[in-house]
């Protein structure tokens, strides 16, 4: 199960714009209030993949427009690739 | 060559700090369009139009760049006009168009890259001004018949914004251009617009990065309903398209071109701008092909 804190904690490692905003993030933060472009989203899944070994589609980074929903998109990614082992 | 020099707010014409810009940073725009005119004179059309061109068959990149100024030109209604402003005025190719083809009386172009001045300058074109001066800063007391601006917007909220800002900045624009123009007065604009599809393969990202970072720092693409958004309640949209596969044929055009003149690119700017500008050219058309960004072609009517 991946948690909030660390996605949060890779989103501070890996976009400028997250450590420069400097608030505190929740589940409910857009990343569009954060200044995290479309493209820096999209990037940013691929840092996701790496770090935790998943596999995700590349269209649904359009639709996710908080922590809690790419949190929740992360961890449906583990639960599919779990249930097919 | 008329200058907007000092520090942004307090000045003659504008004794009131002005709004604050939200735009790519003059810097910036110098990083990209400075770099050597002699460079992107190997590579774009003859009369150095840096947008995308309006293709029909059988045209030539240069026929096709016309194409496009004449499309625009007619859209903002500003054929026999008095006074044009043109913002982002580039190499001047616009300028030439409504003076010397149209009929227009005064065009005054702008620009925030030195050497595109410098350039529009030596032209000596008749009935033009060229001023290195950001929209924001000039005269609001100023009247045109018609505004036309292209593949400038782009530049006009910087990298990293949130939304709100974003419809904020485009709106300060859009409020500007609503005062320079008469009710039924007409914007026509151009722009890279985000585009739709946002199924993004890993190398494609790394190239949209790449551009982002490299090649034009410090800007984000608008998005079509953030530019409606922030016209409302100033203009009425008139008519507008999008054109992707036009600009991923001027792309590939300018890549071409850019190829078959490397060793002389190299010799203006050094190998490894050189082989950013392949790069970016190279990538971007595929860009446009996949749907990842468009091309608007958008006229607006002052209400």
């Amino acid at each position: 199960m991946i948690t909030t804190a660390q996605i949060t904690a890779l989103m501070t490692e890996k976009l400028e714009a997250v450590r420069e905003a400097g608030i505190t993030l929740s589940e409910d933060t857009a990343f569009e209030d954060l200044g995290v472009t479309s493209l820096d989203l999209a990037n940013f899944v691929f840092s996701l993949e790496d770090e935790f070994g998943l596999e995700l589609d590349p269209g649904m980074a359009a639709d996710i427009r908080t922590i809690g929903d790419l949190t929740k998109v992360a961890n449906d990614s583990v639960a599919d690739a779990a249930r097919y082992q | 060559m008329a200058t907007s020099d000092g520090p942004p707010g307090a000045t003659r014409e504008h004794p009131d700090p002005r709004e604050e810009y939200r735009g790519a940073p003059a810097p910036a725009i110098r990083h990209h369009y400075d770099l050597s005119n002699e460079f992107y004179a190997l590579w774009l059309d003859s009369e150095l139009t840096y947008s995308c061109a309006m293709w029909e068959p059988g045209d030539s990149l240069e026929s096709a760049q016309r194409r496009k100024l004449d499309y625009l030109v007619e859209g903002a209604r500003a054929v026999g006009a008095d006074r044009v402003l043109d913002v982002g005025c580039g190499w001047g190719s616009l300028l030439r168009r409504l003076t010397q083809r149209h009929g227009v009386g005064r065009a005054v172009g702008l620009t925030l890259s030195a050497e595109q001045a410098e350039w529009v300058e030596r032209l000596e074109l008749p009935g033009c001004d060229v001023r290195l001066e950001n929209w924001v800063d000039h005269p609001a007391r100023e009247r045109y018949d018609a505004v036309i601006s292209i593949g400038a917007i782009e530049h006009f909220a910087r990298y990293g914004l949130p939304a709100a800002e974003r419809i904020a900045a485009y709106r300060e624009f859009f409020t500007r251009c609503r005062a320079w123009l008469r009710p039924g007065g007409r914007l026509a604009l151009q722009t890279n617009v985000k585009g739709n599809n946002p199924r993004v393969d890993r190398k494609t990202a790394q190239e949209m990065i790449f551009i982002s970072k490299i090649v034009f720092p410090d800007s984000e693409i608008p998005r079509t309903s953030e530019l409606l958004q922030a016209s409302e309640r100033l203009f009425d949209p008139v008519s507008a398209r999008n054109d992707p596969d036009h600009y991923a044929r001027t792309a590939q055009d300018w890549y071409e071109r850019l190829r078959a003149n490397r060793d002389a690119a190299v010799g203006l700017v050094g190998a490894s701008r050189t082989a950013d500008y392949e790069r970016y050219l190279g990538a971007v058309a595929e860009h446009f092909r996949r749907r990842h960004i468009g091309l608007l072609r958008i006229v607006f009517e002052a209400v």
